[in-house]
């Protein structure tokens, strides 16, 4: 529909000293978007879709359902821009969390993920994580992942599918068959592990 | 009772989408009331961010079907498209507007008031929308009643062709649904069928397209849009 979108698309990653006016940049417009600015939402898309549409496709592996989980993400942006506090968050965080919670949705409401084991979790993130070539990698993907790694597999796969299929703790001692009590200790002791390798 | 190593993990349960609802909502109360609470959870967003995966770039046209279901409804004034620009954006196809198509819609008085209401006050219409096109501005005016019920509509010139002006609500989904066709030869009443009241309210856009006699055969508009306009309180 417009050929400039995209054109600024890299212009975050590729000055990485400019990060701190990227994000003002970026909280400057979701105010603006709060005020009904459609530019400023078009600004916001230019800069961020690449991203966001990754967020989508990791928790939907199926590009049609990410596809909607992205326009999802951009109407809930559209309308609740106003609920962005630029002196709390990075606006970076905020829009990754309205669009991981749309995706969350989709992904709900495509499966019984109350019935599926929890290793499934793993799998489908790697499948998802495979499937597009045009994913990349930074270095805080890498820590993560490396520090992901060092929990058991079980931990590692609970913790995954809470994020990327947005499982509670009640849903995840029923999807592993465990007690509520073990799973949420292990969960616990899991995410003290995971803090203290990431601010290693 | 909670140390700020109860609160990390709070914070990181919070962020991982792990609480229950009750344990949920409390903690989205914290977060509004407790900046550290919330910076916790923010910095935990951030360490968990990374699992979701790298850049891919989404189809070219997903941004025009995005403002497609966003800005049929928006309040900005809009220099840089027009009004008909929009619908195309939504794929319904506009081609040139119709010949000078000019309705005049009267509200009519509340249909059923509980208890006899004096007639001024029942035919003042609660909302109405001034729907314009690039040929005849303000061309129209409709008014809603206020539980959405119905409309009276007085066309006075009409299309000089055989296809028919037909009514569209696109409420804040951006998905036109039909009010029916109208009639072009006079005073026409228009009683909204009840499941499409819910979208007759401020806000909602209301549109008019030229379809085949008796109406769009798809239940989308394929016809010119001759005119839109958004549902205001008077």
């Amino acid at each position: 529909m417009d050929g400039s979108i995209g054109e600024t698309q890299d212009a975050e990653r590729a000055a990485p000293s400019g990060a701190g006016e990227a994000r003002a940049r970026l909280a400057e417009a979701l105010g603006r978007v709060a005020r009904g600015d459609r530019e400023a939402l078009k600004f916001v898309y230019a800069r961020t879709s690449a991203k966001l549409f990754g967020v989508c496709l990791r928790i939907l592996p199926d590009r049609g359902d990410a596809e909607d989980a992205l326009q999802e993400a951009f109407v809930t942006i559209w309308r609740k821009a106003g609920s962005f506090d630029a002196a709390r968050g990075s606006p970076i965080t905020w829009l990754v969390t309205v669009t991981r919670n749309r995706a969350l949705d989709r992904f709900r409401s495509r499966r019984s993920v109350a019935t599926q084991p929890i290793e499934a979790a793993g799998e489908v993130a790697d499948e998802s994580e495979t499937a597009d070539a045009a994913i990349e990698r930074d270095q805080d993907a890498a820590q993560l992942r490396g520090c992901l790694a060092e929990l058991s597999a079980p931990e590692a796969d609970l913790i995954r599918a809470a994020f990327l299929q947005g499982s509670t703790y009640s849903e995840l001692a029923a999807r592993a068959d465990m007690p509520l009590g073990t799973v949420k200790s292990r969960i616990r002791r899991a995410l003290i592990k995971l803090k203290g390798c990431l601010t290693q | 009772m909670t140390g700020p190593q109860d609160d990390d993990i709070l914070a990181a349960e919070y962020a991982l989408g792990l609480l229950e609802s009750a344990e949920q909502a409390e903690a989205e109360a914290r977060l509004g009331a407790d900046p550290a609470f919330a910076a916790l959870v923010d910095e935990w967003t951030d360490r968990l961010t990374p699992m979701l995966g790298g850049a891919a770039t989404p189809p070219s046209d997903l941004w025009g079907s995005i403002a497609a279901r966003l800005f049929a409804n928006d309040n900005a004034a809009d220099e840089d498209a027009p009004a008909v620009g929009r619908w195309r954006a939504l794929g319904i196809g506009a081609s040139a507007l119709a010949a000078a198509l000019a309705l005049f819609i009267v509200v009519q008085p509340a249909r059923v008031a509980p208890v006899p209401a004096p007639v001024e006050q029942a035919e003042r219409p609660m909302m109405v929308a001034a729907l314009k096109s690039d040929d005849t501005p303000d061309a129209l005016m409709i008014g809603v009643e206020q539980d959405g019920g119905r409309l009276l509509i007085t066309p006075v010139v009409m299309a000089p062709d055989s296809r028919v002006p037909e009514l569209w609500v696109i409420p804040e989904d951006g998905k036109a649904r039909s009010l029916g066709v109208i009639d072009g030869g006079g005073p026409t009443r228009v009683a909204v069928a009840d499941n499409m009241r819910a979208h007759l309210h401020m806000g909602a856009t209301l549109a008019i397209s030229m379809e085949p006699p008796g109406g769009s055969p798809t239940g989308t508009a394929t016809g010119p849009i001759v005119a839109l306009g958004k549902i205001v309180a008077v």
